[in-house]
Formats: C-alpha cells, structure tokens, sequence
C-alpha cells in the first residue's frame, strides 16, 4: 500500500509539473500513464512471450516470371548477357516482388563481373524469398563468390 | 582558210577552253553530291517512346485502357482487320494486328492476336482461331516526342522495299514516266516546257525527272534562274551517273516535302502518312496513296486539312491517271473517287504529349548525349512513360484542384498549382510526370524544378533513425511531446508547437508518428542528433546539401517533389534504394543499342528500420493523419504514406506508397500564398484519386529475417504475453534482439486498480 500511495502522489505530482508547463491544455487522446511509471516490473519470462508470425502474403501463380526467367536463362546460355538482363527486367515490370528474377538478375552481374550489384541484387532477392531456401542459397552463394572475385581483383 | 572555217575554230575552241574551264566547277558540284550521298544522308530527329503495354495472361487491364493505348497508337477500329494498325473489340474478345517494331532487344514482326479480357484481367492472349496461348507479347510503344535538328526537318526513312508497289507505281506515273529509262534529264520535256513557259509569259510546265526535283530539294534554292536550272541539269547527270535508280528513286521518297506543323517541315511519304492519316504507309488505302503523290505537287497549296476540295481534286486527277494507265478500272476508279479524304482532322503535333515528363527525359539525356547528337543521330530513346497512369495523373490532379476550389467557393479562379509523381516500386521507374495542372503546358515543371519546403514530409526520416538505432527505439519507445525550448545560438530560442497548438504528453513513437505531432518530433530529432538526421536523408537519396537547422525537423529543408520521391521510393522498397529511372535504352538508326540504363540497387539502410517504419506509415493511412485514405481508396488497397503541410498552410503534402507504386503530390501556389489547405485536404486527395485509378497492388511488405512479432497495445506502449483482443491491439514488428518494450501478462490492463485510479485523476485534471 506505500508503494502504491508513493507511485500515486509521485504521479499526480508530475500530472501537475506537466500540466503548469502546457500552455494549452492537452486534447483527447492521451496516452497516460506514462508506461515506465505504471508498470509492474515483472519481466516476463521469454518463454511466455507469443510470437506469432502473420500469414505471409499470399502468393499469385506466376506464369509470366516463369516464362521470363525461363527466356534470360536462354538468354544467358547464348552469352547475350545484356539481353537477359533486360528480359529479367522486363519480368520484374510484370512481377517486381518475383525472388527468383531478382537473384537470376544478380548472377548476370556475377558474369559481368559487376561484384557490387550482383551483391545488392542478391541482397535484395533475398529480401523478398521468404522462406524459399532454394534461392537463399543461390544468393548466398552469389555474395560469397562475388566478395571472392572482388577480392582476387 | 575561209573566213567560216575560221570561225568555227574559234568558237570550238572557246567551247573547248570553256569546257576545260568548267571542268574545276564541275568537279566541285561532283563533290558536293558524293559527299552529300555517302554520308549520313539526312539529321533525323531523335525519337521518344513511352513504355510498350505488355499483354500476358493474368495482367490487370481494362479493355478501356487498352483502348485509349491502341487509340494514342493511331490504331484503327474496324469490323473486320486485314492489316496491321487495326483493331476490334466484341463482347470481351480484342483481336489487334500489331505493327512491326524494332525493340531495344529485337525485332517483333506484326502481328494478329486475340485478348480476352474478363473483369479487367486478361484471360487467354491467343492466335486468333488457335487455342495456344502466347506467352510474351507487346505492343509497339507509343512515341510521344522527338528532338528535332535545327532546321525543323522531320522525316520517317523508308526503304525502297519497304514502300507500297502502288505508291511507286502512281508516284512514276504522275511525276516521271520515264524515270528508268533516262539518264537524269530529259532535253525534249525541259525544251517543251521552256517554250511553253516563254509563251505563256510565266512558269506553266515543269519538264523536271525525280532526279531534278531531288537535287533541286538537297542541294539548290527554289529560284527559277538559268543558272539554277543549268546547275541542276547538270547534277542530275552526275547523279545519275554515280547512283543506281533505285538508290535516287528511295532517296527522293525521304526526301520530298508533303506538309508543314508549326515550324516542322514534314518530310518523306513515311511521315506524311502518319502526319495525315495517322497510320504507317503500307496500311494505306490506294485513294489515300493517290493523295501523298497528288500533295508532291504543291503541299501547302493542296493541303487537305485546309484545302479540302482542292486537295480531294488533285487526289481524282491522280486516280484518273491510274486509270488511263490501266491500273485501275473504270468502277475502281469511280469507288475511289467517292471516299473521303479522311485525313485525320488533327496533325500529331510536333509538339509532345507530355512536356513535363519530356523534361525528366532530357534532364537524364543531358548527362550522357550532346544536344547535336539528340538533333541529328536518329536515335530511339525508349522511356519508362506509362501513358495510361500519365493520363489519368494529369485527369486526377486537374479535377481534384477544382474540386478543392469549388468547396472553397474560389471556382472562377485557377489559383491551385500541383505536382505529381508516380514511379514503380522496386525498380524506381518513373511512369508519370505532371508538373503543372494544365499538363500541356511547357513550362515551369513543379515537379522537377520547384524547391518547397516540405513539412512534415521529412518525418520519417527523423523516425527511421531512431528505429536504426534498435539498441535503444522500437515503435513503442516513449517519447515526449510536452513543452520544448530549443536554443538556436544567438541568443535565440525555438519553441516548436503542435499543428492543433497543443501537448499531447509523453507517448509510443509510433503515435507521435501516426498523429504527425511535431514537439515528440522535435525532442525525438534532437536527442538523436541532427547530423543523423541528415545522413539519413542522404541515404534515403537526397542529394542536396542540408543545413543543420533544428527547423529541418519539422521539414523546413525545400525539395522539388521528384527528390521526395526518391526518399520515399528507398523506404517503399525496403531500403533497397535505386536511382529513380526515365530511360531504358537508347538505340542507333540500325538499331543497336548504344546504352543501356540498367536496374541498379543499393541497400542504404538496414531493412528491418524500414520495415518497422513502414508498418507505422501504414498505420498513418488507417487511424493516423491520413485516415481519411479509407474512405478514398478501394477496399483491400493498402498503403503506407505521410501527409505534410507547412506554415501558414503555404503547401500541402502527400507521400506515400502501396505494393507497387510510390507516389508524391503537392499542392500550392505559385506566388507562395497560404492554400488554406492541410496535406489531408489538399495533396491527400490527389494522391488517392490517382492511386484509386491506376492499376495497383496492396501493400504487402516481406518481413526481413530479422523481425519478431508481438501482439502490443499501441496506447500504452507494451507488448502482451500473447493476444489479448484490446481495442489498441496490433501485431506489431520487432527487431530480433534489440530492445523491447515492456511486457506484461495480458489481462493485466483494466484489472489493475490503481492503474484504473491514476487513469480516472489525470482525466479528471484535464
């Protein structure tokens, strides 16, 4: 019951230093009390905390980066590297959240011996993979090698 | 010797020495035509495409817009198509036949195709009567501009067997019958004409080959002296006898002037049938071919915009001709001469569709292309233009101003000014400029070149630098927003306020955020430091220098609208910047490619501060400054973004993002004038209105690996032991192994008696 009258008249007091310092009154809402004057402090353990993971968005099927991929990687076969690239650019037009066209990107770098994009490409595909441990590890791989062959330079 | 004999050595000898004296001159008129013939022919113009419309399966189109794309192609609607630039549209079914283009990338013959299209989502792209889908295919990009050379000329080149058999034959038969057999002149019609000419007292004949007319256009004046004519007779002879027929006969197609736009001299039968009838030359109908050849005549004097029937008697004396040839016949003929001109009624000016975006484009150009070059190469420049969400950006903002002035009662005056600029997500390309409410206006671009402070614009910036620093901020963080005096040196004091003049107490950073309130800004800005703020803007993609004002905080840093899009594209995209983009490629006259401007990427701030910052702007757009998005934006669209005013209401913000598409609006006055508007009740609505109308995803942001969710109460600051279904309730994002927010047991709130009797005493003092 101390603890409690102290919490409250330290409480008021700083209602009262707050409310001489405001010019104007302040409007609903107010967030109060303050969170670190209020809160019991018990932590919880972390073992009671939930960490619920949100449904991930839901993914459309997609033919079209299917196809687009499926050309640059021809693409890339023929050694017309500048042309896969703009095919996977023109597959990211049509799908820019597309993983896969992202990483496939990032190795056209790697053969144009662009380390520095290939490495941010990689990055970024790997931003969108979610849980695709397939294309994380070609992006991995694409980093690695790219800090490789920077570093052999 | 005889007194005759002797003269007619005199006078072959003068010929003689004449002649050898002549030989220099004429060694020189040979060298101005070879010289002419082996270079570059022609400074051809630079010509400007906007992004092609790609049809695949599953891509969101409205037949509508495919529509209006197909109608800024000049395409045109018919029953049935036979040829390539026309279109027709049954029930849900498109069949189009497609023209040929050079892509940066390739060549796409022409060709037929089938859309079906069902509740604005293209169902099946197929060969019409096959049921095989085709899997990649666009149209040709829409060319909405050109960089003409100097002297105005503009021309399409064609090539001789590219041109329609019909225009070469009515071509020979109304200009030169003879043109293959001759050898550049013909003395018999030249004599028939000067006599003809002499008595008739003025220039009635002409007895001039192809071959003359087309160094009379290169290389001479128009006058009709002797001199000229001996001049042109004689290279004519040269060039005929340098050059085949074929090469003189397709220079002269390129060459012949059919028309004047304004200041732009129309050249060639290439660009005349698009400048009159909108369509590429081997789609035309043979009445409107007997007009290109009847306009060689006299262009201005034959115009068939303006001279009508002039123009449609000319084309029948061609069609007369072609009958008395026995190319056509008798009904034919008759047939023909019964259609329309049917020249479209306006020229496709010269002049571009879209200036403020042209601008951009030259703006990049600049960096990498002389001026000359752009004038005379013939370059392609393909562009990230869409010109379906450029269309609607400039409806969109026109009508909101008027829109906002009509509620304000100020309809008679056109005080509003605005901006917008729209660019792709992840790929940072541009796809609409308008820089000026009347979007056809050249001049001042309020999108590119008007510097304005803009306000609470910047916050995110300020709060972005907190959340980097996961160590010490997360979204729940307090923060204060109680009364502040900020020492500006000089003795000088700042007492930053709230727009609603109030303090709202000390409170989660997302709130202060949310509500856009700028004491806890302030306080927030300046525990941080200054020069974080600033290196934040800079990684964000800010490129000019910014002093270190306390006032930046609040946005008095001025940025033209095209920079704040940078900013927010790099926090759209997860805090993978990339450089924003109005330039694909850029192609040579044989098409290849000569630059390409690739995707580039940087990651310039850590993803999982923008990733929390993202979920609070988005929280902005549903109960925050900008809730009134809800109201304006179809259900389901979510998006993220930030309203921004500044003193005196002077300008009004919006910038803001959904899944695909990052967008920044203004609204002001030129002369600076207080609008009387909020970034909620001006920029807001402009913002909505164009993102309502394109076609756009919802924001759905990946979380980055190293993100923690938590079920937390976004009024008091904690984070619950599991769901506790409070009103205040959000799952909210958390950086693994930064600081958390107090924890408590769910439950807890409400129950706790004393909480309940602080709570009710400081309502009570309010």
């Amino acid at each position: 019951m101390k603890t409690a009258c102290q919490l409250l008249s330290l409480s008021l007091l700083s209602v009262l230093l707050f409310q001489g310092c405001a010019v104007y009154p302040p409007p609903q809402p107010v967030y109060y009390p303050p969170p670190a004057t209020t809160i019991p402090n018990q932590p919880i353990p972390d073992t009671d905390l939930v960490r619920p993971a949100p449904t991930p968005p839901p993914q459309r099927p997609n033919a079209i980066a299917a196809e687009f991929s499926r050309q640059a990687t021809e693409q890339a076969r023929q050694g017309r590297l500048n042309l896969a690239a703009a095919t996977l650019e023109r597959g990211l037009r049509a799908s820019p959240k597309n993983a896969k066209l992202w990483s496939q990107l990032a190795e056209i770098e790697l053969q144009q011996d662009h380390y520095l994009q290939a490495r941010s490409l990689a990055a970024k595909s790997n931003s969108l993979a979610g849980t695709d441990t397939a294309i994380i590890e070609k992006n991995q791989w694409i980093i690695r090698e790219s800090l490789k062959r920077a570093a052999g330079q | 010797m005889k007194k005759s004999s002797r003269l007619i050595l005199i006078l072959l000898a003068l010929t003689a020495g004449g002649a050898l004296l002549s030989v220099p001159y004429i060694l020189r008129l040979d060298g101005q035509i070879t010289s002419r013939f082996e270079g570059r022919r022609w400074e051809l113009p630079a010509r400007i495409y906007a992004r092609p419309l790609e049809l695949y399966v599953g891509k969101t189109l409205s037949i509508d817009s495919l529509e209006k794309e197909l109608i800024q192609l000049r395409y045109s609607r018919q029953k049935n198509i036979d040829k390539p630039g026309e279109y027709s549209i049954s029930g849900d079914a498109v069949t189009i036949y497609s023209r040929t283009f050079s892509f940066s990338d390739g060549q796409q013959p022409a060709t037929l195709i089938k859309l079906t299209i069902r509740n604005k989502i293209i169902t099946a792209v197929t060969a019409p009567g096959n049921t095989e889908q085709i899997s990649l295919f666009r149209l040709e990009p829409v060319q909405y501009a050109s960089i003409y050379p100097t002297h105005h000329e503009d021309r399409l080149l064609i090539k001789l067997t590219e041109a329609p058999e019909l225009l070469i034959k009515t071509l020979l038969l109304v200009e030169d019958r003879t043109f293959y057999s001759h050898k550049g002149i013909r003395p018999a019609a030249i004599l028939r004409a000067a006599l003809a000419n002499i008595k008739a007292g003025r220039t009635v004949q002409g007895g001039s080959t192809l071959t003359q007319q087309l160094v009379k256009n290169l290389f001479l004046s128009s006058e009709q002296t002797l001199f000229r004519k001996a001049n042109e007779a004689i290279m004519s002879l040269l060039l005929e006898y340098h050059y085949g027929k074929d090469e003189i006969l397709e220079t002269y197609l390129n060459e012949v002037y059919l028309g004047q736009d304004g200041n732009r001299a129309i050249h060639g039968f290439a660009l005349a049938s698009r400048f009159y009838f909108g369509r590429n030359l081997n789609e035309l109908e043979p009445e409107q071919l007997a007009l290109l050849v009847g306009l060689v005549k006299g262009a201005s004097y034959y115009n068939p915009r303006h001279h009508a029937e002039r123009a449609k008697s000319r084309r029948d004396q061609v069609l007369d001709l072609l009958f008395s040839a026995h190319d056509l016949t008798a009904e034919e003929t008759e047939l023909l001469k019964n259609k329309p001109l049917a020249v479209t009624s306006e020229a496709p000016s010269g002049i571009t569709a879209y200036p403020a975006f042209l601008q951009l484009v030259r703006k990049q150009l600049a960096r990498d292309y002389k001026d000359e070059d752009l004038r005379s190469e013939g370059l392609s420049i393909f562009t990230t233009l869409d010109p379906i969400i450029q269309q609607k950006a400039e409806t969109d903002l026109n009508r909101q101003l008027s829109a906002i002035e009509r509620r304000s009662g100020k309809q008679a005056r056109q005080t509003l000014q605005g901006a917008l600029v729209i660019a792709s997500v992840d790929q940072g390309e541009v796809v609409a400029v308008v820089g000026d409410r009347a979007s056809r206006q050249t001049g001042f671009n309020r999108a590119l070149d008007m510097k304005r402070p803009i306000g609470s614009v910047i916050k995110p910036a300020v709060y972005l630098t907190a959340l980097a620093r996961p160590e010490v901020y997360n979204l729940l963080t307090t923060v204060y927003d109680t009364p502040l005096t900020v020492p500006l040196g000089g003795g000088k004091d700042w007492q930053p306020e709230n727009y609603d003049h109030l303090f709202h107490g000390p409170l989660p950073l997302m709130q202060a955020l949310i509500h856009s309130y700028n004491v806890a800004t302030v306080q927030l800005g300046m525990d941080l430091g200054l020069d974080g703020i600033i290196d934040m803007l800079h990684k964000l993609g800010i490129e000019d220098e910014i002093a270190a004002f306390p006032s930046l905080l609040l946005g008095s840093v001025e940025l033209p609208p095209i920079e704040v899009l940078q900013m927010y594209q790099t926090i759209a995209a997860g805090g993978y910047q990339t450089p924003l983009r109005a330039i694909l490629a850029v192609t040579d006259q044989q098409n290849n490619t000569l630059q390409r401007y690739p995707l580039k990427v940087q990651q310039t701030v850590e993803s999982g501060a923008v990733f929390c910052l993202s979920a609070a702007l988005q929280a902005v757009t549903i109960e925050g400054t900008a809730s009134a998005l809800q109201g304006l934006l179809p259900g389901g669209l979510a998006v993220a973004g930030k309203t921004g005013t500044t003193n005196d209401l002077r300008d009004s913000w919006f910038a803001g993002f959904s899944g695909s598409h990052v967008a920044v609006a203004w609204v002001g006055r030129d002369d600076n004038t207080p609008t009387g508007l909020t970034g909620a009740t001006g920029a807001l609505g402009v913002w909505a209105a164009v993102m309502a109308d394109i076609d756009t995803s919802p924001l759905q942001p990946q979380p980055p690996g190293d993100i923690d969710w938590y079920y937390a109460d976004i009024t008091l600051g904690r984070i619950f032991n599991q769901r506790c279904g409070t009103d205040a309730e959000r799952l909210l994002p958390f950086i693994r192994n930064g600081l958390l927010p107090e924890a408590t047991y769910c439950g807890r709130r409400g129950n706790n008696p004393l909480e309940r009797t602080i709570h009710n005493i400081f309502n009570l003092l309010q």
